[in-house]
């Protein structure tokens, strides 16, 4: 509950008015999510970290509907790199898998957002637990995470 | 029809500035002044990233 209470506070010293919602179902996958929500996978904003060769971390956020494209990573990154494993993503993030919300990071790893986000003005990503979404436009993404637009993915 | 109102700009964030600073120092920000930031390619798009969150991290280590 303390990674709902960190977003709140984050969200409060940002004058961002969002609410966070909570559920009592998991919503720990783009799918679980986008069903208890009742709406489309692709308005899921998921989060992903990766880890690159020289094991520096970054943070890519997508629709839930898309891959990403290894090729696209290498291009961003410089190196090939493969998604952070559940501890690593824990210590960078402060957040677990399946709740991980892309602000209020406990480490400053790059973030970047994905094209894909702009296909509906509000998307929902998580909140800092699996069971807690935030409704958030991909303006707001791009302001509240300090990240870049980027295109590393192609269509689910 | 009535005057629109012009939109008052965006006020820039820490951030906001960092990454233009950083632009400006890899030679792109005119064309991010241009085009947006999304007409960068991937690779530069990982600079800019790369180079701000060190950056983040090197001022966190100061203070």
């Amino acid at each position: 509950m303390a990674e709902i209470t960190r977003v709140e506070d984050f969200l409060k010293e940002n004058n961002y008015k969002r609410e966070i919602i909570r559920f009592k179902e998991d919503t720990s996958t783009s799918e679980l999510a986008a069903q208890a929500l009742g709406t489309d996978v692709a308005r899921i904003a998921k989060s992903i970290v990766f880890k690159n060769k020289s094991e520096d971390f970054f943070m890519v956020v997508a629709a839930g509907n898309v891959k990403i494209n290894n090729k696209a990573i290498k291009e961003l990154t410089g190196s090939k790199a493969k998604m952070a494993n559940a501890d690593e993503v824990l210590s960078v993030t402060g957040y677990s898998p399946g709740g991980v919300c892309p602000f209020a990071l406990a480490t400053d790893l790059p973030v970047y957002l994905d094209e894909s986000l702009q296909a509906y003005d509000l998307v929902y990503a998580a909140a800092g637990t699996s069971n807690a979404v935030l409704p958030i436009s991909y303006g707001e993404l791009l302001d509240i995470t300090g990240g870049i637009g980027c295109r590393v993915t192609s269509e689910g | 029809m009535g005057q629109t109102r012009s939109k008052k700009p965006k006020e820039l964030t820490e951030r906001d500035l960092l990454k233009i600073e950083i632009a400006k120092e890899l030679g792109i920000w005119e064309q991010v002044e241009k085009d947006g930031w999304e007409s960068l390619s991937n690779e530069a798009c990982g600079r800019v990233g790369g180079i701000m969150s060190k950056r983040l991290r090197d001022a966190k280590k100061i203070t």
